[in-house]
């Protein structure tokens, strides 16, 4: 068994040296949640976050999948994301606004 | 700003890894003989005897599964698994990642249709020179 903290680490790690973020049609290991914010996904971890650069991703929040039922608890990830979007002091532009994986890796 | 630290050993990084780029060399294979033959999960399930919420985790969860399972998916998806674990120092400078490729039997170029799932050089294993490759080759 693969705990969650080890599935996100071992993302992390693929994430870096450029691994595929899908995999056929229904494997996606990253997609946009709205708002310029994205989620990567492991088997049973979502963490939301957005991308300030190409290829760079700065995570804002997560959760385990089985608490991220509701709309409201997503929301709650999309909200950290927007707020970190806007109060980190990042150079402009702060994120990329692509919907498309090809427009943030 | 909450900060979180991971603190994953080497090895449990490397089993996940692992496990994680055998989902996805199956998934993707998966996906390819599903646009090819319409090969389905049902079908795959049927003729191994499982339940098509078996094949299903197994083609899209990173989970532990048994050899034999491994080889019977692969044998349903028409590939073979050719595993091989070469030295770290055998390894040639940038490709400090493990691979399992999807390769058409017949095919004179093995670059074609080939999958790389990656694993970094274990850096912190002390005789350390442990690299794993697979490779799944189509029949």
């Amino acid at each position: 068994m693969v705990l969650p903290c080890e599935q996100v680490d071992a993302f992390f790690v693929d994430f870096v040296i450029g691994a595929t973020m899908q995999i056929g049609k229904d494997l996606k290991k990253l997609q946009p949640i709205g708002d310029n914010v994205w989620e990567m996904r492991t088997d049973d971890v979502r963490v939301a976050g957005f991308f300030h650069k190409r290829g760079t991703f700065i995570a804002t929040g997560g959760g385990l999948k089985k608490n991220l039922k509701t709309k409201k608890q997503y929301q709650s990830l999309i909200d950290a994301a927007k707020a970190a979007i806007k109060t980190l002091g990042l150079d402009d532009p702060v994120c990329i606004t692509g919907n498309n994986a090809n427009d943030v890796l | 700003m909450t900060s979180f630290k991971l603190n994953v050993s080497s090895r449990r990084r490397q089993y996940a890894r692992v496990l994680s780029a055998l989902r996805d060399a199956l998934a993707r294979a998966y996906a390819e003989e599903h646009d090819t033959r319409v090969l389905t999960k049902a079908q795959i399930a049927r003729d191994l005897g499982r339940s098509k919420g078996f094949i299903t985790r197994k083609l899209t969860r990173a989970e532990n599964m048994t050899i034999l399972t491994l080889s019977n998916l692969a044998h349903e998806l028409g590939r073979e698994v050719d595993i091989s674990l070469p030295r770290k120092d055998a390894a040639i400078a940038g490709s400090n990642m493990w691979s399992v490729s999807v390769i058409p039997t017949g095919s004179s170029d093995e670059s074609s249709d080939k999958v790389l799932l990656r694993l970094p050089e274990t850096a912190t294993t002390p005789s350390g020179l442990i690299r794993e490759k697979a490779t799944v080759l189509a029949e």
